[in-house]
């Protein structure tokens, strides 16, 4: 009996073995349509409301099914999407773009200048939307040519080019046949997303996946890819198991030891590439000494900044200049102070401004006042890197006679005592330093990044909800300069603004910058080709799910498991069924 | 007291007097009446189209659109069950519910008095003559009053083709009767044969859990506004989103509003069962918990019963062999597995099965994230298999587990029992080691055991929140995981509301069920 069960389980697995049988062809040079792909998510999503969503994770969905006008490409220039054409008034108040005809949604019907201005009025209309330009405040007329299939927008003052081309016309263009029956945006969750954009929504199976399928009316070339499948997978371990095993086809912001891994196998490909993400030290300067200058000079002369980021950082990003700009972008000031790391120089700042060890001999210096120039540094508990970073700089100012106190607490709690929440928080201010990053500011190739960043007109800047907090004059300054670049369209004039800022910032210190995050992708190489990449991204980027394709038709393929429990159980029927016969 | 005292007092009716004819008699209609109760108020406040849309929700909600059976038995059932006007009358299929009530309670009592006196307490029949008299008359009287009533309502269709006052008054009527009748006889039994003791120690530990849940929910009310932060803080560090929106935002959601007001709503919402609104998911929570729950409980669900049945029997094999190299490896296992985080177990099962099973080709390799494949296409067992699959390596991590921790319970008590006299002799009486093992030793072993089980659930929902995620495994961990990833305060608030309920309830059950067991608490 044994044996015949035995027999009867080898000819079952092979018979189930021979389903999983395999097709393969040659190589082919073109693209083609197929395959499928699945990329992991840290996150699930909560909407797919493309005016309200809140985290990249649901945008980074939402931009597989709908469309902007114009998209970046990886080099952060404008790329036609929706508009095939633009063109502007000389004084660059009035803006056409020219809709590319044959643009159709997902259910087949045709996209039109009806849907664009349809958009472009509810964003007029409602100035609470979070995913909203800021351009729209200054929306004064929509003009439509429905025979040059042409929509114009008119502003109230003369944007720059880069206002319009990176900010304005790369919000998402909905379908007004399902926008209009919504009552309450702020309510509607989008759950099955209709758009006109390279992928079309299949599934959402909340706390597992989004699937997506290849949109075959898609008007650029491409996408190839058959399914496209985004699936929840916290934690990064379990991502790089999947990538190894080629579940996944890539994964972001492995930690080294991982990424050391991927590095010897010879189907991963390993990319790094920097953030716009600066990591920065907040001295509060409604405190003393905080709002002595030569202090604050002193404190970043004192900080290797390159040690943290090679240690902290693991050797990702850059050391962030003393302007808050990134270093590698079109506006950056190369001439502006850089204070390089130099113990003795920071010890020389902090004796020239009397902040010396006159009370005892602890080893901590005194301000002018005779208090000890000690200081609790706030820091996201949640973020151990960050938390790294902080230990660095506590041991950095122990050696030129300041004592820093760690303080990790959770992010929520140290936005509210650095006033991020703004309002009327007790604690608000309540700290001497904290550690903290913006993200964003585009400062590599946006003119306006300053504005947004220092000027008093807007939240970052200004008085009520100042993170770090200006000191006098420079104040007005910056803000003069910021408000000046919103209104110049001349690149030669922006520079030049955009330099004496960063002179101005650099000087002043009103942040203390630390590092320039970098990111690393880990991808395989070994099924799909077509990745594109550049100095500020990863392999997972719109362009690439536009060109990414199969090197070879895939082999279908019966999980092994499923093959034994199939087989096992094919097994019992059988052996009951001849146990009855007898 | 002698041994009969003693007796008496065991169970929820003194053990003299008869508990099945309390429930003939006095649950079984009331609970018929109840129900009679409640379709007659829905049938006698909608119109057929409400009844039509009320069942037609219900269907789409619960078993999809597409359950063609279901739909027409609902269908029929409800033209069925409905009382108010009617335009055209069908002789008899219109009888109204509480008639049928009143003629089942009638059938059912003289069947289970006819059974009871005949079968099962013939020496008792005297005892309770004049109240079995008493009780019979009155149903068939009222019975009798009832039928005749219903029939002369059907022969005069008038009555129910417009809302007649006198049809509407009739029925109320009958349904008065019926739980008047329900009521008086499900009240003399109550009085006169409760166990009191057992009645308040319950009454004790209901209103013990009702003011516990109660302190629970304004808890987790007041944990989360205390905390800093709003929902809107998902928009923190990002440069595109204006302060001043977020602001728009916590105004739109009133959470500006002064905490009383905020605590009086929320507090209004838990009662009505409605545990808030998810701005995030921009769902309601009992919406999101529900799509969530199913999964959570298949996989603890499963794991709970094994980690009961097979801590219960292993636990009570390695006990009853003390010292044996199965036993020493019991507890060196326990030690062992115990002494690593239950995610770090988990994480280790992904690398060996999941991971370097399906890297080194071993023939069976199990999937490292999700409950199951988003691009499987089949459909019936194989769908089956795979979300079987798929739950196969946290199952097994949440069931090692469990099971080690309730072996090692039984066998600590079961090692107990060991030493006591009534083991002894029972070994003296020549009984085999089996019979000592399962009648005397297990069963007085096993009591604490299953209380502490009893207690356990809710602790495994908060148990199985990092292996949900380590699994990727949809479920409560999952979206509690996520909720505070993103500070969905509300949702988060509603899913401690359930666990705290499902943690209560099991605690509360228990009890109960450890007032039933244990004799001291009846009889002291």
């Amino acid at each position: 009996m044994k044996n015949k069960l035995l027999i009867a389980a080898a000819v079952l697995f092979a018979a189930l073995m021979t389903t999983s049988s395999s097709m393969s062809v040659l190589a082919q040079d073109d693209p083609f349509v197929g395959g499928s792909i699945t990329v992991a998510s840290g996150t699930d999503p909560l909407t797919l409301n493309p005016l309200t969503y809140g985290s990249i994770y649901e945008g980074y969905i939402i931009d597989f099914v709908y469309d902007a006008l114009i998209a970046l490409d990886t080099e952060n220039n404008p790329m036609p999407i929706l508009a095939e054409s633009w063109e502007h008034s000389t004084d660059n108040t009035v803006w056409n773009f020219t809709i590319r005809s044959g643009a159709v949604w997902h259910d087949g019907i045709p996209l039109t200048l009806d849907d664009v201005e349809y958009t472009w009025n509810l964003k007029l209309g409602d100035a609470g939307l979070p995913r909203r330009s800021w351009l729209f405040d200054d929306l004064i007329g929509i003009t439509k040519f429905p025979a040059e299939n042409k929509i114009q927008a008119e502003f109230d003052f003369s944007p720059k080019s880069a206002d319009i081309l990176l900010d304005f016309a790369t919000g998402t263009i909905l379908p007004e046949h399902i926008w209009d029956a919504v009552g309450d945006i702020y309510s509607f969750n989008n759950e099955e997303p209709l758009g006109s954009g390279p992928f079309v929504f299949e599934e959402w199976e909340t706390g597992q996946f989004i699937k997506l399928s290849r949109n075959p009316n898609y008007f650029l070339d491409g996408p190839w890819i058959e399914e496209l499948i985004v699936q929840l997978i916290p934690s990064t371990e379990s991502q790089y198991y999947a990538l190894s095993t080629g579940e996944i086809e890539m994964m972001g912001g492995p930690p080294p030891e991982l990424e050391a891994l991927a590095e010897v196998d010879p189907n991963i490909e390993v990319h790094e590439f920097y953030q716009d993400y600066i990591m920065y030290l907040t001295m509060n300067q409604r405190r003393y000494p905080n709002n002595v200058l030569e202090f604050r000079q002193a404190v970043l002369t004192g900080i290797n900044r390159d040690e943290i980021v090679d240690i902290a950082r693991y050797g990702r990003g850059l050391t962030c200049p003393a302007s808050m700009s990134l270093p590698y972008g079109l506006y950056y000031n190369p001439d502006i102070p850089q204070y390089d790391y130099d113990v003795a120089a920071a010890k020389a700042l902090l004796d020239s401004i009397g902040f010396t060890d006159d009370i005892g001999s602890d080893g901590i210096r005194e301000d002018a006042n005779g208090t000890d120039l000690s200081f609790e540094l706030l820091v996201s508990a949640e973020a151990q890197e960050s938390v790294d970073t902080a230990k660095l700089i506590e041991d950095y100012m122990a050696d030129i006679g300041v004592e820093v106190t760690l303080v990790p607490i959770l992010f929520d709690l140290l936005w509210t005592y650095v006033g991020g929440p703004g309002g009327t928080y007790p604690d608000k201010y309540d700290y001497d330093w904290a550690f903290l990053g913006w993200v964003g500011f585009w400062s590599d190739f946006y003119p306006n990044w300053a504005y947004w960043m220092f000027s008093a007109d807007r939240w970052w800047g200004s008085d009520e909800v100042n993170i770090p907090g200006w000191d006098g004059t420079p104040k007005d300054d910056v803000t003069a300069l910021c408000d000046d670049i919103l209104y110049t369209v001349n690149e030669t004039e922006i520079s030049e603004k955009l330099d004496e800022i960063q002179m101005i910032v650099a000087t002043d210190l009103p942040y203390i910058p630390i590092n320039v995050l970098g990111g690393v992708a880990l991808y395989r190489t070994d099924e799909f080709a077509g990745y594109v990449m550049g100095n500020t991204t990863g392999p997972d980027n719109w362009m690439t799910w536009l060109n990414l394709h199969l090197i070879e038709p895939v082999e279908t393929e019966v999980a092994p498991a499923f093959t034994i429990i199939a087989a096992v159980v094919s097994v019992f029927a059988v052996a009951r069924f001849r146990k009855r016969k007898k | 007291m002698n041994m009969r005292d003693a007796e008496v007092k065991i169970g929820f009716f003194n053990r003299e007097k008869n508990f099945s004819l309390f429930i003939i008699v006095g649950a079984l209609p009331l609970l018929l009446t109840i129900s009679a109760v409640v379709v007659g108020a829905i049938a006698s406040l909608a119109t057929p189209q409400e009844i039509q849309s009320f069942f037609n929700i219900k269907i789409n909600s619960f078993f999809g659109s597409n359950n063609l059976w279901f739909r027409s038995f609902i269908s029929d059932l409800k033209d069925n069950l409905y009382l108010g006007p009617k335009d055209v009358i069908v002789s008899g299929g219109t009888a109204s519910i509480p008639m049928w009530m009143a003629l089942g309670c009638a059938v059912l009592t003289i069947v289970f008095s006819i059974i009871y006196v005949v079968v099962v307490k013939k020496d008792k029949i005297e005892e309770h003559r004049r109240f079995f008299k008493l009780s019979s008359g009155m149903f068939w009287f009222l019975n009798i009053i009832l039928i005749l009533g219903e029939l002369t309502t059907i022969t005069i269709p008038d009555w129910k083709t417009s809302q007649h006052p006198a049809y509407l008054a009739k029925m109320i009527l009958d349904i008065l009767c019926i739980a008047t009748i329900a009521l008086l006889v499900w009240s003399y039994y109550v009085w006169k044969y409760i166990n009191w003791r057992l009645v308040k120690y319950i009454v004790k530990k209901l209103l013990f859990a009702l003011v516990a849940y109660y302190i629970a929910i304004t808890l987790v009310f007041i944990i989360y506004r205390v905390m800093p932060g709003d929902p809107t803080f998902i928009f923190a560090t990002q440069r595109d989103v204006d302060p001043a929106v977020t602001q728009a935002l916590i105004e739109r959601w009133g959470l500006n509003e002064p905490l009383w007001n905020q605590y009086w709503i929320y507090l209004g919402n838990v009662l009505q069962g409605n545990l808030g609104y998810s701005y995030l998911h921009m769902k309601y929570v009992n919406e999101i918990i529900a799509d969530f729950v199913p999964w959570s409980l298949l996989l603890l669900g499963t794991a709970f019963v094994l980690n009961s049945v097979i801590g219960i029997v292993l636990g009570a094999v390695v006990a009853w062999r003390r010292g044996s190299k199965l036993d020493s490896a019991f507890v060196l296992t326990y030690n062992v597995y115990n002494a690593i985080p239950l995610f770090f177990v988990g994480m280790i099962f992904i690398a060996v099965f999941g991971f370097m099973a399906r890297d080194n080709g071993w023939l069976i390799y199990f999937p490292i994230f999700g409950s199951y494949s988003a691009s499987f296409t089949g459909g019936g067992l194989m769908k089956f298999l795979d979300i079987l699959w798929h739950m196969f390596l946290p199952l097994l991590v949440l069931v090692i587990s469990g099971v080690l921790g309730w072996s090692w319970f039984m066998r600590g008590n079961l090692m107990n029992v060991k030493t006591e006299d009534y083991i002894q002799t029972a070994k003296a009486k020549g009984l085999n080691d089996n019979q000592v093992l399962f009648k005397h030793g297990f069963r007085n072993a096993a009591l604490p055991v299953i209380t502490s089980i009893g207690l356990s659930f809710g602790g495994l929902i908060g148990g199985a929140l990092l292996i949900e995620n380590v699994f990727a495994y949809k479920g409560m961990g999952t979206l509690i995981f996520g909720a505070i990833q993103n500070k969905d305060y509300q949702l988060l608030m509603g899913t401690f509301i359930i666990i705290a309920g499902i943690t209560l309830l099991g605690l509360l059950i228990a009890e109960i069920f450890y007032g039933f067991v244990d004799p001291r608490i009846k009889a002291e």
